[in-house]
């Protein structure tokens, strides 16, 4: 004979990961880093956005930057060149980077950083499961990928706070329509915080890394006082 | 694409449950998943059945309960299931909502089965 019996859990089951972001979170706090972590689809310019960002606040800011992908470290060394300190992760199969991998990375390094930028994987899906420790996701969305990615995508619009709208440059050549792409994504999160950026013009990009600073300057004031 | 980690942690919670309560064997997990949590029901259940095959869970099986995304408008109070493409409160129009769910990937409950003592 045997005896059956149910056992009621309700727990999450990513709860390892939560408890990590947590620690994380909880470190980045203290220190006063303001961290980031970059999610979009692959070639939607999340290297070239963190070239930007890094050049105009590497000489005021202690910036750190963590990228994800499945091969290669080339985008790493892309954002190294600009003299500030990166690290690859190459995930080999995995879709997505963790809060263990971050804290891996980060954990051995002595000074605090200002700012840590994460590039995750280029992957819409799965990216938005994991919570790294990160202040906020943001969603890059480029001109030309398709300005209906928004709602194709919800549960990622709903994971992330700031969305940048990235390639503004290529507007004439495409039939795509940044206000469109931004109203898409309204629907699903309307309190984003949006941007619209060229790499190449320089448009939006002062908009976007002032708008960095005074983020910057809050975490820090709020560690002050911690 | 992420089902197969999640699959991994869900074996790691109800090893932990099985252990926990000197169980012979695992019978039924049922667990909830948002469809707002991106994850694929029919591949999570796919790669939970490849990874427990052979092992002290074969034998044990998901039963995946869909949760419907609910959101809760701020201005009129309306509780509504949301249009995934479209999130705005349907008796208002307003866009200042709480989700009150959609996005959970939990294990809700776990039947085990052990043999009887004596």
């Amino acid at each position: 004979m045997s005896q059956k019996k149910k056992v009621d859990l309700r727990e999450k089951v990513l709860t390892a990961n939560d408890e990590i972001a947590r620690k994380n979170r909880e470190k980045f706090a203290d220190a006063g880093t303001l961290v980031l972590n970059l999610v979009s689809s692959p070639g939607s310019g999340k290297t070239a956005l963190i070239e930007e960002t890094v050049k105009a606040l590497k000489d005021e800011y202690r910036i750190f930057v963590v990228t994800g992908d499945l091969m290669t470290e080339n985008d790493a060394k892309r954002i190294a060149r600009h003299g500030v300190e990166a690290v690859q992760i190459s995930t080999g199969d995995a879709c997505h980077l963790d809060a263990r991998m971050v804290d891996a990375r980060l954990s051995d390094k002595g000074a605090p950083f200002d700012l840590v930028i994460v590039e995750n994987v280029g992957n819409l899906v799965c990216p938005a499961s994991y919570d790294l420790g990160e202040d906020f996701k943001v969603l890059l969305v480029a001109v030309g990928e398709g300005d209906d990615k928004p709602v194709k995508y919800p549960p990622m619009v709903r994971a992330s706070e700031v969305l940048v709208i990235t390639k503004t440059d290529l507007v004439p050549y495409t039939d795509s329509d940044p206000a469109r792409i931004k109203e898409n994504a309204l629907k699903i999160r309307p309190d984003l915080e949006t941007f619209q950026v060229s790499v190449k013009t320089p448009e939006g990009l002062d908009e976007w890394t002032s708008w960095l600073v005074s983020r910057l300057k809050a975490k820090k004031k709020t560690a002050q006082s911690r | 694409m992420h089902e197969l980690s999640i699959a991994t942690q869900l074996v790691k919670v109800v090893t932990r449950v099985k252990e926990e309560n000197s169980a012979d064997r695992v019978g039924l997990v049922t667990v909830d998943i948002g469809l707002l949590a991106g994850i694929d029901r029919e591949s999570l259940d796919f790669c939970f059945e490849a990874i427990t095959k052979g092992t002290p869970l074969e034998g044990a099986h998901l039963k995946i309960e869909e949760v419907k995304p609910v959101g809760k408008c701020r201005k009129c109070g309306e509780e509504y299931e949301v249009r995934l493409d479209d999130f705005t409160c349907p008796a208002c129009g307003s866009r200042d909502f709480d989700m009150l769910s959609g996005s959970e990937i939990s294990i809700r409950e776990v039947e085990i089965e052990s043999e009887e003592e004596g």
